[in-house]
């Protein structure tokens, strides 16, 4: 898997959605590079602030000024959507009422990647993604009536005794 | 009269960020941070990695696993043999990953996130193949000192590989 300098900058600047987090802390995890590359985008962060605070640039108040700016261009692009639906609306309620079954949900897609499971026991499992295989989190009862957390990996070789 | 200059949007200001550190990072050249597992004998949390071989060749459970009565519940009551292969330890630390090779050729790591101030432990943890690609891409957990938790499954010489993690400290 690939993690574009892109996703990297925005993981660094945590504005990436959880899916995409993910997939980034999954790239930290398998390739050293990925590492590399988040700690030199540190080392540069850290740098940034060191010459803004010499420089004496009031990093907030650039960033308000940008928030105003794209606020604006926001608010602009919500009018004209709505301009165009309100105009549209008479021709997709027509060409609803001939729809029928395109009007249905798509499906789900289905995943192996489970949720947080934050309380699932005494060690919380948060995030498990078993990639292309399917695996299970369940408990097991451990010492003193306590549970434990199994996370249980389908090897493919393992044949059906496994599990 | 004076036309302020346009400024570049949050995407060219981007752009020119990634050039910057492209540029860096072409100076200094990325290096590894992979660890290869050790106790350092510091503060930093260490997980306890005990890696168990699950048969049905009738030898019992070793004796040094008593303190584990999850191995006689299912699904591993369907082993009749438990033996010890290895018992070793990884330090956790943030931003570098720790890592183990299992008897299958497969490599555990493990990397702390964040260690909370009631004690507990948030730490990423996986399993890649030995090409690099990802037989575990991620598995997040958050555990307290002591505590432990199984990752089971994987096949190996007729059988699977039980590996019993525990947050030591």
């Amino acid at each position: 898997m690939k993690v574009t300098d892109e996703a990297l900058m925005l993981f660094h600047d945590g504005e990436l959605d959880a899916e995409q987090a993910r997939a980034v802390r999954v790239g930290r995890l398998h390739h050293a590079d990925v590492t590399a590359r988040l700690e030199t985008l540190t080392t540069l962060g850290d740098a940034v602030r060191r010459w803004a605070a010499d420089t004496g640039v009031d990093a907030a108040a650039e960033r308000r000024t940008a928030e105003r700016r794209q606020g604006r261009r926001r608010l602009l692009g919500v009018g004209a959507t709505v301009l165009v639906a309100a105009l549209g609306l008479p021709f997709a309620l027509l060409s609803h009422g001939r729809a029928g079954a395109g009007s249905a949900p798509r499906d789900l897609a289905t995943s192996t990647r489970e949720g947080p499971l934050a309380a699932s026991g005494p060690v919380a499992v948060e995030t498990v993604d078993f990639g292309v295989r399917p695996g299970a989190v369940f408990l097991v009862e451990g010492e003193a009536q306590s549970e434990t957390t199994v996370i249980w990996l389908s090897d493919a070789s393992a044949g059906p005794k496994t599990l | 009269m004076r036309v302020p200059a346009r400024r570049p949007s949050n995407v060219w200001r981007r752009r020119a960020w990634f050039f910057a550190v492209w540029l860096l990072a072409s100076v200094a050249g990325a290096r590894p941070v992979t660890l290869e597992a050790n106790d350092s004998g510091g503060a930093e949390p260490v997980l306890e990695l005990l890696v168990l071989h699950a048969t049905h060749a009738k030898r019992g459970i070793d004796p040094s696993l008593r303190g584990l009565p999850e191995l006689t519940k299912q699904p591993f009551a369907a082993f009749d043999s438990y033996a010890v292969l290895e018992r070793t330890r990884l330090p956790l630390s943030p931003g570098s990953r720790s890592t183990r090779r299992l008897p299958n050729g497969r490599w555990l790591g493990a990397e702390l996130l964040t260690m909370d101030k009631d004690g507990a432990v948030r730490f990423a943890a996986s399993i890649s193949e030995p090409g690099g690609s990802a037989f575990l891409p991620l598995l997040e957990v958050r555990a307290r000192p002591g505590q432990h938790f199984i990752v089971a499954g994987q096949s190996y010489k007729s059988g699977i590989l039980v590996l019993v993690l525990t947050l030591v400290r």
